[in-house]
């Protein structure tokens, strides 16, 4: 997300810099611009004073030259006159031109220069007297004060002009004098605002190259730990081919095994029962065969000898259905458990005619498991409830789906057992009752538990003594 | 060929079983001649040698020295003459394979030993019965 704010705000700030850079320019090149019309100004202003007091200058030098050609009558004096005669007219149209700004000073102008050829008429009208040898009329001429009158006229205006001047310089230095502080404020403003900008923009660059250092490293470290899964990909391949061998060469083991214990349980299927039923058939021959003389000790002797041979043949029968049950190929079907539970029952109602036994088992209970192996299951525990319900007057058995427990389960109202012992249930030879309480090779609830786990079920029991026992079951 | 008609071979290689047998056949009034081989060898020998004998039952036992039971059925079923042969295997095995593999190679029938002496006296009583009395043997050719 941040680098693509990023990218849109490098145009942007770039774009404000230009704008506030060049509108700073603009103001302080504006403000020097005022401080230096103000400047001239107040140069012109100075300039107009000038040209007052040189025009007044002039007027006075050609009163004075006057003056000592009118008492001498030597024409060298008449030189500054003519000289202001000549200048004059040039420097009142340069005031004029000068002052073409303020109406007030082109009344004056206009004015001083009516003022001023009138005088310099009347001066040249006392030339004339003068050259003609009419000094009683110059004389009056000269009493007569006109020419004082003209010249303090002359003069008044001159002061007037000056004076609005220097009204004029005092506004304008100090239109300069502020202004000039307004460009120093400006500059400085400007100057700050370009040196926070660059401030702004360092600060920005410095964190865009922390930035592309940070990614920069972090990119050197991405390839390094990339290099590192790599190499540790490598490793667990080399490791796993290494435990694909471990495995085969465990599997061949295994098989073999698995060979070596079906030959095993295939020798005691046969030759475990061969020597038995020898045992079994020359005890009863002897019974048969010489029962005159066997007394009934020895009649005894051999009814032990013969139920011995029995116990020994179921157990033998127990182990081998075990050991089947532990090799065989699970083929899974979906069938009905309850026909199965009900074939099973009457099977066990058949071999128990003499006690009186209820069988519940709920309708349409269905299962996606091994029949045959199923089969061997429920003819365990079903066995098992008949056979530990044997002390009560009536048996009753249980074959339903629990929803609580989401299993299967078998329950009697049998004997039960002590759950101290529960986790002995599902041991071979592991028995929780005396074969004097009840008959049994403890190889059964075995088979049952080792059904259920090749089904990757789950099988569990509770009880309370005296108070029947349940089974549930699952088949993952 | 060997006297009698009704001439049964018994292939047993335990020499106790072979007593307790033809001592139960005996007990359930079964008078025909026993003849006995204690391993496969023999009994092909019997079936197959210079003086063949021609029974009116087979009692097989399949696990037996040098030649198996499996391969003295397999044998008996091959020949011309022997194929149609009342065969009974008799074992102590309940391995499901030797059940199917007997009836694959075409055996009569497939009898497991109880232990239980009464039990394997009954069940010898009862083929010797259905066999040699009641069955109606394929001519001889």
């Amino acid at each position: 997300m941040k680098p693509r704010i990023n990218r849109n705000v490098v145009p942007a700030l770039l774009i404000a810099a230009i704008l506030i850079v060049s509108i700073n320019a603009w103001f302080a090149f504006r403000s020097v611009a005022v401080l230096l019309d103000g400047e001239n100004w107040v140069q012109h202003t100075w300039q107009v004073i000038n040209q007052v007091e040189m025009i007044m200058s002039s007027a006075k030098d050609a009163e004075t030259g006057n003056r000592g050609f009118f008492i001498t009558g030597d024409d060298s004096y008449l030189y500054p006159y003519t000289e202001a005669l000549k200048e004059l007219p040039a420097e009142v149209d340069h005031i004029q031109h000068l002052t073409a700004d303020n109406q007030g000073q082109q009344l004056r102008i206009v004015e001083l220069r009516a003022v001023l050829e009138q005088r310099l008429s009347l001066l040249q009208q006392g030339i004339n007297l003068r050259r003609s040898g009419r000094i009683d009329s110059l004389h009056a001429m000269v009493l007569s004060g006109t020419g004082k009158v003209q010249m303090d006229h002359l003069r008044a205006i001159a002061d007037d002009m000056e004076a609005e001047e220097r009204r004029l310089l005092l506004i304008r230095i100090e239109r300069t004098k502020s202004s000039s502080r307004r460009t120093r404020a400006t500059l400085g403003i400007a100057s700050f605002i370009d040196f926070l900008l660059i401030i702004l923009i360092f600060r920005y660059f410095a964190r865009e190259r922390a930035l592309r250092v940070a990614s920069e490293e972090t990119a050197q470290r991405l390839a390094e730990s990339r290099a590192e899964l790599e190499t540790k990909a490598s490793e667990i391949l080399a490791l796993n081919k290494t435990l694909e061998e471990r495995v085969q060469l465990r599997t061949a083991e295994l098989e073999t095994t698995n060979r070596e214990l079906e030959a095993f349980s295939y020798s005691v299927s046969h030759d475990l029962r061969a020597p038995l039923r020898t045992i079994d058939g020359f005890s009863l021959a002897l019974e048969e065969d010489y029962a005159d003389a066997v007394d009934a000790v020895g009649k005894d002797y051999i009814k032990r000898v013969r139920s011995g041979v029995q116990r020994m043949g179921e157990l033998i029968d127990a182990l081998l259905q075990l050991s089947r049950i532990t090799r065989a190929t699970i083929t899974r079907e979906r069938f009905s458990l309850t026909d199965l539970a009900r074939e099973v029952a009457a099977d066990l109602k058949e071999q128990n005619r003499d006690r009186q036994i209820t069988f519940t088992i709920e309708d349409g209970l269905e299962a996606e498991a091994d029949p045959k192996l199923l089969r061997v299951a429920l003819e365990n525990l079903l066995g098992n409830a008949v056979k530990f319900s044997a002390r009560v007057p009536l048996a009753i058995i249980n074959f339903a789906w629990d929803p609580a427990q989401n299993a299967w389960f078998v329950r009697d109202n049998g004997a039960g057992f002590d759950m101290h012992y529960a986790e002995k249930l599902f041991n071979a030879f592991n028995r929780l009752h005396g074969d004097k309480d009840f008959k049994g090779s403890g190889i059964g609830l075995a088979t049952v538990a080792r059904v259920i786990r090749r089904h990757h079920g789950n099988i569990w029991a509770d009880s309370i003594v005296d108070h029947g026992a349940t089974f549930w079951f699952t088949l993952g | 060929m060997a006297d009698g008609l009704r001439l049964i071979l018994l292939v047993e290689d335990d020499p106790d079983h072979e007593l307790l047998t033809i001592r139960a056949l005996k007990k359930s009034n079964i008078a025909n001649e026993v003849r006995v081989a204690h391993d496969g060898a023999e009994a092909l020998d019997l079936l197959f040698g210079d003086n063949p004998i021609q029974p009116q039952v087979i009692l097989l036992d399949l696990k037996l020295p040098k030649v198996e039971g499996l391969e003295v059925l397999r044998r008996i079923r091959e020949n011309e003459r022997t194929r149609m042969l009342p065969v009974v295997v008799l074992t102590s095995s309940d391995e499901e394979r030797d059940l199917i593999r007997s009836y694959q190679i075409g055996v009569n029938s497939y009898i497991r030993k109880p232990v239980n002496f009464n039990d394997f006296a009954e069940a010898t009583r009862q083929l010797g019965m259905y066999w040699l009395v009641l069955n109606e043997c394929p001519p001889k050719s």
